[in-house]
């Protein structure tokens, strides 16, 4: 059930991960944004405002993308790192 | 409200069925056709040769129209069904169904249909209360449609309900068809759905060109808004909350042009003050014409006098905005009712920030004489007994408990888990007061050109900054108590209010580690995000509204104030966590989450922190900021 502060808290969270805020006439941004891993590259094209419309490129860890072969190849991995620990055991 | 039922919705309209599209409200049940805060259908049911359809698949298209595909029960797997009856319904006022039987069969087929309706009239809060109702109900036929009614003096609801195909047989609450398919043939009919509010006729908008108005405005909202590209996740998650706010915008009667977002669904399709206040400044990156509708519709119905049942108070901005039965006849508070004490002060810092991004001081010029009662109200009727903090007490025993965000009853206690007496001071309202009057001096500086006023307002900003810091901080836990009780003694349960206070800047830079420390503890942080409560208080309950479940919105601003005091990589996490929860939930973001499901990681973010800035203040631990231009 949608409720619009939940709904709206994923662009708060992109503005305060892209470090977005007005001075003056222009739309300042941080220069080494902090990304979650997964995230990769973020782009925000169009952001309205004083300045007319403002885009900002946040450059993320593209190579933490992975695929699902990846994500299953991992999991197997742990599968059987956590096998081998209760042998251990 | 089971997750088996089906919700369309439009702003203040909102129709929630079962899959198969029929409509059973039981009493307590937020079931039906919901418009202005008033059940216009609580029965709508639809056989075929006396037996219930069962549901093949259903799917919300886009959030104002649903389709349910159904057969007639065979009763045996192994008869395959030779009908199939598809519902498609778009709602929008009242609403529109268009109703089309198929025979699959080579054979002709004579189908008996029958659509039961009813009407409780029932107020969405006789429904969260299961109340009885005062009024008569009636039913007649007027132009060839059937009308559900109930008057209570001169309150007046009425549900027209017509079909474009004649039926066969009409009662009071009843439409029969009786078809004769031949094979491989289909047949329709539309039903239209209208709700009447005293003598004003409510078309629904899908059987007039505002239905196509509707689709269009939903494209050109998502055209208008600024793109993401990103992790397909990360832009699912962009682009279903950017909906989930269009589903929920709603016009105001007084400002028909412009809308603003309604608080959510079920219960909270009306206008909210802080609720569509805090929504307006998470959205202001991405749209600013919610803040100015937002800003002038609160402006407008700020409080002028002093009442006890709605807790008006000149200058105070409204809680909740009801137009149900109970409100119109004063059984409840809420035609507006005013029991807030956050909303005054967050009216006036959406209003500097909404200048900040869009540069419109016309709009700030304008709510000049607003922002002035607002301050007036804080100072003058927002703190009670001149403390120089806003304490609220409810004024009847119709009002909230509490009037803060967690404003549930039993929110606000003391590290045993024992009640804090009233008036309560609670902390995070202290800190938007230090905001407010912060960015009014802006903008009596700037737009108003009053510098006695943006003198003053420094001067009584820094002063409660200095008293707070002092009064509310409790020393042997190194966090801020998250209220001062009737006796001003500190309210000592750790709780995610601390966080909002970032926000706000009214933390001490030398106090702004330890709360960043119990913010990112495992009591407080579950891995989802911000506990409302910190586990180990004595009121810690993990699924208790706010006494431990994590609040997305909660979590956005406590990130947007850790971010503000340079701790950006605990920001991150934060936003992560509240990012990875909504991968799991088929609701977008829903409204709280439960802490159960708490669990460890390492942190996800290693980038070093760097950059920061606030309200175009540079803040002592920032260093390099970029520039970006249209």
């Amino acid at each position: 059930m949608p409720q619009a502060w939940a709904a709206a808290s994923a662009m708060l969270g992109i503005r305060t991960l892209l470090g977005l805020e007005p001075k003056g006439e222009v739309l300042t941004y941080s220069m080494d944004p902090i990304l979650p891993s997964w995230m990769g590259t973020l782009t925000v094209d169009g952001i309205p405002g004083r300045w007319g419309r403002a885009k900002v490129v946040a450059k993320g860890d593209d190579t933490a993308i992975v695929n699902m072969k990846q994500i299953y190849d991992d999991l197997l991995t742990k599968r059987k790192d956590l096998d081998k620990a209760k042998i251990a055991a | 409200m089971g997750d088996n039922n089906i919700r369309i919705l439009d702003g203040s309209t909102f129709l929630v069925s079962n899959r198969n599209g029929d409509i059973t409200a039981k009493p307590d049940e937020p079931e039906g056709l919901f418009f202005k805060d008033t059940r216009h259908l609580s029965k709508w049911l639809l056989t075929v040769n006396g037996l219930t359809l069962d549901v093949l698949s259903t799917d919300t298209i886009e959030y104002f129209y649903a389709q349910h595909f159904c057969v007639p029960p065979t009763g045996t797997i192994y008869q395959n069904p030779t009908l199939s009856i598809v519902r498609r319904r778009c709602v929008g006022q009242g609403f529109v169904e268009d109703l089309t039987v198929i025979n699959h069969s080579a054979e002709k087929q004579k189908v008996k249909l029958r659509l039961r309706f009813a009407a409780d009239f029932f107020d969405l809060f006789e429904v969260k209360d299961a109340l009885k109702k005062k009024g008569k109900y009636y039913q007649a036929t007027r132009h060839g449609r059937r009308v559900l009614g109930y008057r209570r003096e001169d309150f007046v609801r009425e549900t027209l309900i017509r079909s474009t195909v004649a039926p066969a047989k009409e009662s009071a609450g009843e439409f029969e068809f009786r078809l004769t398919l031949q094979p491989k043939s289909c047949w329709s009919t539309s039903f239209h759905v209208t709700p009447v509010t005293g003598k004003t006729v409510h078309h629904p908008k899908f059987a007039t060109k505002e239905g196509d108005a509707m689709r269009r405005n939903l494209k050109e909202w998502i055209e208008a808004a600024p793109t993401v590209t990103c992790h397909p996740k990360a832009v699912r998650l962009y682009a279903r909350s950017l909906i989930d706010i269009a589903a929920l915008r709603f016009r105001c009667d007084t400002l028909p042009d412009y809308t603003l977002p309604a608080a959510g669904l079920p219960w909270f399709m009306a206008l909210f003050g802080r609720d569509s206040l805090i929504t307006s400044y998470q959205m202001l990156p991405f749209n600013s014409e919610l803040a100015a509708t937002t800003l002038r519709a609160l402006a407008e119905f700020q409080g002028k006098k002093e009442v006890d049942l709605t807790e008006e108070e000149p200058g105070r901005i409204l809680h909740e905005m009801r137009l149900g039965e109970l409100t119109y006849f004063h059984e409840r508070p809420q035609s507006p009712y005013y029991g807030a004490s956050d909303t005054t002060p967050l009216f006036l810092i959406l209003l500097d920030e909404y200048e900040r991004w869009t540069g419109d001081v016309s709009l700030v010029r304008a709510l000049e004489p607003n922002a002035r009662a607002a301050l007036n109200w804080i100072d003058h009727f927002g703190d009670r007994d001149g403390d120089g903090y806003i304490e609220y007490e409810r004024k009847t025993k119709l009002g909230l408990d509490n009037q803060c965000w967690k404003d549930s009853w039993n929110s606000i206690l003391f590290h045993d888990g024992t009640l804090a007496p009233t008036p309560r001071a609670t902390c995070e309202i202290q800190g938007y007061v230090y905001d407010a009057k912060v960015r009014c001096s802006r903008l009596a500086r700037a737009i108003w050109k009053d510098e006695a006023l943006a003198v003053t307002l420094e001067t009584q900003a820094a002063a409660l900054k200095r008293r707070f810091n002092h009064d509310f901080w409790i020393p042997d836990r190194k966090f801020f108590a998250v209220a001062l009780d009737r006796h001003k003694r500190k309210v000592d349960s750790l709780c995610s209010n601390i966080g909002q206070l970032l926000w706000s800047g009214i933390v001490d830079d030398d106090k702004a580690q330890a709360i960043r420390d119990h913010l990112m503890s495992p009591k407080l942080f579950s891995g989802w995000g911000i506990r409302t409560m910190a586990n180990g208080e004595g009121g810690y309950n993990p699924i208790e509204y706010h006494n431990g479940t994590v609040w997305p919105h909660d979590c956005s601003i406590i990130a947007a104030g850790l971010a503000s005091y340079g701790f950006r990589k605990e920001a991150a996490t934060v936003i992560t966590g509240i990012f990875e929860a909504s991968f799991f939930s088929t609701t977008v973001c829903p409204k709280c989450s439960p802490d159960t499901n708490a669990r460890r990681r390492d942190t996800l973010c290693s980038t070093p922190q760097h950059v920061c800035r606030r309200h175009g203040r540079q803040h002592p631990r920032c260093s390099a900021s970029a520039l970006c231009s249209a």
